[in-house]
C-alpha cells in the first residue's frame, strides 16, 4: 500500500481545512467554499488512480 | 536526496510567506498613506487660513510638518507653481497627484476624492477654498475608517493565505 499517498492527502485536507475557517472569519464564503471544492477536487483527482487500479483486481478476481 | 527536498519545500513555503505578508501589508500602507494626506491637507488649512501667504508657501510650509506621501504632493505642486510655467493651482495640484499617485498604494476612489479638491484650489476665495478642503477631509476620513476595517481583516488573511498557499503547493508537488 501507497504510504505517501495518505500522507500527502492528509496533508491537504488539514490545510484546506485551516484555509476554510481562515476566509470564513474574513467574511469571505463564497471564496471558502471554493477552496473546500478545490481541496475535493484535487483529491479526488489524486484517487483516482487508486480506484481504477482497485476496479482491474476486481475484474481480474473474478474473470476465471 | 532528502536534504534537497526538505530546502526546496522550505524556500517555497517562505517565499509564499513573504508574498502573502507583503500583499497584506499595502492594506496597512494605504490607510497610512491617507492618514498623511490627512494630516497634510489639515496643516494646509492652518496655513490657508491663519498664515495668510502665497499658495505655494502655504504648501510648501504645510508640507514640512510631516514627510510622507502627502508632504510629497504638496511640495510637488509647489514645486510645479513655482517653476512659473503658467499653470493654474487646479492643473498643478492635479498633476502633482497624477505623478506622485503611481508610487502608492491609494485606490481610484481616494484618488478621485483628492482630485476633486482641484476645483477650488485657488479658484475662489479663503473661505470656499476652506469649505472644499474640510469636505474633502471628511471624506478621506469616511475612506480612512474603510481602510482600518479592511486593514483589520485584510492583513491577516494575506499572511495566514500565504504561508498555507505555500505549504498546499509543496504537498501538491511533492
Amino acid at each position: 500500500m501507497n504510504l505517501e499517498i495518505i500522507l500527502q492527502i492528509a496533508g491537504i485536507s488539514m490545510v484546506v481545512a485551516i484555509l476554510h475557517t481562515v476566509l470564513e472569519g474574513a467574511n469571505k464564503k463564497e471564496l471558502a467554499q471554493m477552496v473546500v471544492l478545490g481541496g475535493v477536487i484535487v483529491v479526488v483527482w489524486l484517487i483516482i488512480g487508486l480506484v481504477a487500479e482497485l476496479f482491474d483486481t476486481v475484474q481480474t478476481l473474478f474473470r476465471f | 536526496m532528502l536534504q534537497g527536498l526538505f530546502l526546496g519545500s522550505l524556500l517555497v513555503i517562505g517565499s509564499a510567506s513573504v508574498l502573502g505578508w507583503q500583499l497584506g501589508d499595502r492594506y496597512r500602507k494605504r490607510r497610512q498613506q491617507l492618514e498623511d494626506i490627512r494630516l497634510a491637507l489639515q496643516v494646509l488649512i492652518t496655513e490657508i487660513e491663519y498664515g495668510q501667504v502665497p499658495l505655494p508657501e502655504a504648501l510648501q510650509q504645510a508640507a514640512k510638518v510631516r514627510p510622507g506621501i502627502g508632504s510629497k504632493v504638496l511640495f510637488k505642486t509647489a514645486d510645479i507653481l513655482l517653476e512659473k510655467t503658467g499653470q493654474t493651482p487646479r492643473d498643478a495640484w492635479k498633476e502633482a497627484l497624477n505623478q506622485e499617485a503611481t508610487n502608492t498604494v491609494l485606490h481610484t476612489e481616494d484618488i478621485d476624492i483628492l482630485l476633486g479638491l482641484s476645483v477650488s484650489l485657488g479658484a475662489s476665495n479663503t473661505k470656499d477654498q476652506l469649505r472644499y478642503f474640510k469636505l474633502t477631509i471628511q471624506r478621506l476620513e469616511r475612506m480612512i475608517e474603510e481602510a482600518s476595517m479592511a486593514e483589520a481583516s485584510g492583513v491577516r488573511l494575506f499572511r495566514y493565505l500565504g504561508v498555507l498557499g505555500g505549504i498546499l503547493l509543496v504537498l501538491l508537488s511533492i
